[in-house]
């Protein structure tokens, strides 16, 4: 634990990376680099620790072998080009579909089919278990997990037609 | 000769006072003693037992003064006496006799299954002394403290203060449930119902006007039969012929609009009481809820530990909506029966004495019938149930242990023990549905005959022009609706039980005190420093089972003290009294100099963390279980506390990080992993005093070196106990104390302990001799 000391309260405080210290570039391949303290990092990986809540801050960076590096306190702090880069990846990391429209759904022995519109795109998928599997987050987003793993978030509930939104909703707690 | 009178009730009330205060036998046994030649002043103790030593069901009154222990063996019969009406109590003494003081060194109490032993030592051999029945050891363990004392050279005044006997009913003498729950005796359904109806006293208004509306519509619908009936036949109907078609059509149609006029107004008011009832019983209910829930977090640990979890949850569900039920259906149903049949009685003497008295005595015998099938159907429908709720017990059974059914290939025996109870619940559905199909059309024919009876008897009046047609006609619609107020009162009383019997349930909750308070004005220290002295604490679960005895401990502020020992021993129990979950029964727990009796129950708890053997996460995010202790926390200190219990690491791997639902129905962890997120939460509540219990016993040894090294950081001012099996975790302990059934029996530094060659070391040895064994001791 050497990133951690103990404060004046006697309580354990926390060291981060000092955003000067640090520079992120993209590797040859295209990943993200890390180059703190004239140590280099060919390529690291960025976990959000509060990923709903604070999305780019408390960003832990890691070696390829999940070894932590360190944790950012703020990206936004960043160099703006370097907090591009950060927030590039974290977006691609974390990236979620967006339904913007939900065309159908019915439930069928337990489970619930979904048909649904990302942007243009139509596709369906199957949840089981609703109530493990759909969680409001609190900033009012909806996010579901199918069967397979994959995850979808509806950012508005309001915005879902009405007769669908009526359909879903005793299911959300 | 008065004063010989006066002197002898002095020496009464004296010895009522003495029987009271020194817990000794009733007067008369007091006498028949004396009278056996004891000198009865002198006794100090007396507990009265009801075996000889044989196990035989006898008397036994066992004294004790300074000089010896008496046995006195006898019989008591309650028997009535003559002349009077209350009952006596009659007492027999067969034997009587002594054992000097000198012939024990102590005594001492002995559980078997359903008997227990009082046992006396003398120079290190045991001899037994009474057996009685298990309920009266508490009594006997008062006697042998009391034997004991006065060995240790205390006088009797000292030897008698002990605690006060478990607790019995002032009202009724009845022994009270553990826990300083209200008697269950006194506790009758008449004031259940009354207390129940205090809940309504708020809403007394619209009480009454439910009643009012209720009234009304019964009086309405008891109104209808007289137009529908009576006026239809007899001034309407009966003038066809003398009157010309298009009065009597007229008539005829106002007849029809005002029975239908009428019950507008029937069912307005019907609509007004359902409308009031809907709004006041929720209210209500909601009202118990949170008294029940209110009561059970001020409840200490003891009352969880004695009760299930499930029947908690379902007392708080299911019995509230038991009154809930009768009082939104069974209550306006009562009074509304009640005020029909009388109604109805009344109306039908108006019209017709002689009928009316033939309806009457068919009532009782309708009233029977319907009582009898009504146990009848609910001895079936208990059948019905319990067969189905061993199905539903079978099938959850076999679904929990399918691993084990695979792995033994019993698919087929559980397939079978499947089909025997689903057979069982096909057997009791055929045999109700039977039922019905028998008992209802009988039911029905006693009831047709009867009212056969009545037309005819009713028609020959008629014939004979005693009554109109109209009239006869009314009269029959008012004894049909005699019919379902019956019934239904014939068996509201079974309705009425389940309901007092939830609402009882209910208020023993609400009345339980709980065992563990704080005493009026608590002191509050301005800082706690984490000083700790137990001293000479004894505690026990259940009578005479001590689980902590005589036991001295002292650990000073910011010392760490390992306890090690047998599972068993008493480690968790050592820190549940210091913490205050439960109370000591002897000797204290002092904090700071202060025993925490005195101090303010949350000040203590909030300087002191604790991190149990058993890991309850609340349902929620990882960063909402880990900000519990302390909700102001940041993102920092949060994420600092689980790197300081290792546990940042796997959070960071989840794919919601600390925002991970946790909990019921919440990603799940290892046990490892949720032990991580407690110590986590324990250490962001940055208490003055950390008790780890067993805190790190599901991690590997990486792990646990990992999180000691956090600890022993947060160390400096803070007062660690550490309970552990595994000696490595108390590497870093200053003191260490091994405890064994409830006393420490060695204390020291490690260095002392091993020097010593004591319990420590053997410890030590045979767990650094299996290290060695698979490889990786020194």
């Amino acid at each position: 634990m050497d990133d951690t000391k103990v404060t004046q309260s006697g309580f354990l405080g926390l060291e981060f990376i000092e955003p000067g210290d640090c520079c992120f570039y993209t590797n040859p391949h295209g990943f993200i680099a890390l180059r703190l303290n004239g140590k280099d990092y060919p390529r690291v990986k960025l976990t959000r620790a509060y990923p709903y809540t604070e999305p780019f801050a408390y960003i832990g960076i890691e070696e390829t072998d999940d070894k932590e590096i360190g944790m950012l306190k703020n990206a936004e702090e960043l160099p703006a080009e370097q907090f591009s880069l950060v927030r590039k990846e974290l977006e691609s990391r974390y990236f979620c579909p967006v339904i913007t429209e939900v065309l159908s759904f019915k439930e069928k022995m337990g489970h619930f089919y979904f048909e649904v519109k990302i942007g243009e795109h139509k596709t369906n998928f199957a949840v089981r278990d609703i109530s493990r599997n759909v969680r409001t987050l609190p900033d009012g987003t909806t996010l579901i997990f199918d069967m397979d793993g994959n995850r979808y978030s509806i950012p508005d509930l309001e915005k879902i037609d009405s007769k669908n939104r009526r359909k879903i909703e005793p299911f959300l707690y | 000769m008065l004063d010989f009178l006066k002197k002898l009730k002095k020496g009464g009330k004296h010895h009522e006072h003495d029987s009271r205060e020194m817990r000794k036998f009733p007067p008369d046994v007091m006498k028949l003693l004396q009278q056996a030649g004891l000198d009865t002043d002198a006794l100090i103790f007396g507990a009265t037992g009801d075996m000889d030593i044989d196990g035989t069901y006898h008397t036994l009154w066992l004294s004790l003064d300074e000089k010896g222990i008496y046995y006195a063996l006898g019989d008591e019969q309650v028997v009535k006496a003559k002349g009077k009406k209350r009952l006596e109590t009659k007492y027999t003494l067969d034997s009587l006799r002594c054992t000097p003081f000198e012939d024990y060194d102590t005594l001492d109490t002995e559980r078997n299954l359903t008997t227990a032993m009082l046992i006396g030592k003398k120079d290190g051999e045991d001899f037994p002394v009474a057996v009685f029945s298990l309920g009266l050891i508490a009594k006997f363990e008062a006697f042998a403290d009391t034997f004991n004392a006065l060995k240790d050279g205390k006088s009797p005044e000292e030897a008698t203060k002990m605690p006060p006997p478990p607790g019995k009913c002032p009202k009724c003498g009845s022994p009270l449930p553990p826990g300083n729950r209200p008697c269950p005796k006194c506790a009758s359904k008449v004031s259940t119902f009354k207390r129940l109806l205090s809940f309504f006293a708020e809403f007394k208004w619209k009480v009454a006007l439910i009643v009012f509306s209720m009234l009304i519509s019964t009086a309405i619908s008891l109104i209808i039969p007289q137009i529908s009936s009576t006026y239809l036949y007899d001034n309407v109907l009966n003038t066809a012929g003398t009157q010309p078609y298009e009065t009597l059509l007229g008539s005829l149609i106002s007849v029809v609009l005002s029975i239908i006029a009428i019950k507008v107004v029937n069912l307005l008011f019907t609509v007004i009481y359902q409308y009031i009832v809907a709004g006041i019983l929720p209210w209500i209910i909601y009202d118990i809820k949170l008294k029940i829930f209110e009561a059970m977090q001020r409840l200490s640990v003891g009352f969880y530990s004695a009760k299930q979890t499930g029947s908690l949850i379902e007392r708080v569900n299911r019995d509230s909506n038991n009154i809930y039920w009768f009082f939104v259906d069974g209550m306006p149903y009562l009074i509304i029966s009640f005020v029909t049949v009388l109604g109805v009685v009344a109306i039908m003497f108006a019209t017709s004495v002689k009928l009316t008295l033939m309806v009457l005595a068919a009532i009782p015998v309708v009233g029977v019938i319907y009582y009898f099938s009504q146990k009848f159907f609910r001895r079936l429908h208990h059948r019905n149930w319990v067969s189905n709720a061993n199905l539903t017990s079978a099938v959850s059974d076999n679904v929990n242990g399918h691993r084990i059914i695979k792995a033994f290939s019993k698919e087929n025996e559980e397939f079978d023990r499947f089909s025997d109870k689903s057979g069982k619940v096909m057997h009791s559905e055929i045999n109700y549905a039977n039922a019905e199909a028998t008992i209802f059309p009988i039911i029905g024919l006693i009831v047709s005959v009867a009212f056969a009876l009545l037309m005819a008897f009713g028609g020959k009046m008629v014939v004979d022009g005693q009554i109109t047609l109209g009239k006869l006609m009314s009269f029959v619609v008012y004894a049909n609706m005699l019919q379902s107020p019956i019934s239904f009162l014939s068996w509201v009383s079974n309705w009425w039980a389940r309901c007092a019997d939830s609402a009882q349930r209910v208020f023993e909750i609400i009345d339980s005190k709980p065992d563990v308070f704080d005493k009026e004005n608590p002191i509050i220290l301005d800082k706690i420093e984490g000083n700790i002295e137990l001293n000479e604490l004894e505690f026990e679960y259940e009578p005479a089972r001590p689980i902590i005895k005589k036991l001295d401990l002292k650990v000073e502020a910011g010392e760490m003290l390992g306890i090690v020992g047998k599972t068993g021993a008493g480690k968790t129990t050592i820190a549940n009294l210091i913490a205050r979950l439960y109370d000591a029964k002897a000797g204290c727990v002092k904090i700071d100099g202060y025993d925490v009796k005195d101090l303010k129950m949350e000040q203590l708890r909030t300087n002191i963390g604790i991190v149990s053997q058993d890991i309850y996460l609340f349902i929620g995010t990882i960063a909402d279980n880990i900000r519990y202790a302390n909700p102001d926390a940041d993102f920092s200190m949060v994420v600092a506390a689980a790197k300081a219990a290792s546990a940042h690491d796997f959070i960071m791997k989840l794919p919601d990080g600390y925002e991970t639902r946790v909990g019921s129905g919440g990603q799940d962890l290892s046990g490892g992993e949720r032990q991580r997120i407690s110590i986590a939460r324990t250490i962001i509540q940055n208490p003055k005093i950390l008790i780890l219990d067993e805190a790190t016993a599901a991690m590997d040894t990486e792990t646990e070196r990992n999180i000691q090294n956090s600890l022993s950081q947060l160390k400096h001012g803070r007062t660690t106990i550490a309970i552990a099996h595994r000696l490595s975790t108390l590497r870093d302990a200053d003191h260490l104390a091994v405890i064994d059934s409830g006393k420490v029996v060695e204390y020291g530094t490690f260095d002392e302990l091993i020097r010593k060659k004591g319990e420590y070391f053997k410890l030590y040895q045979i767990q650094s001799e299996a290290l060695k064994f698979i490889g990786i001791g020194d």
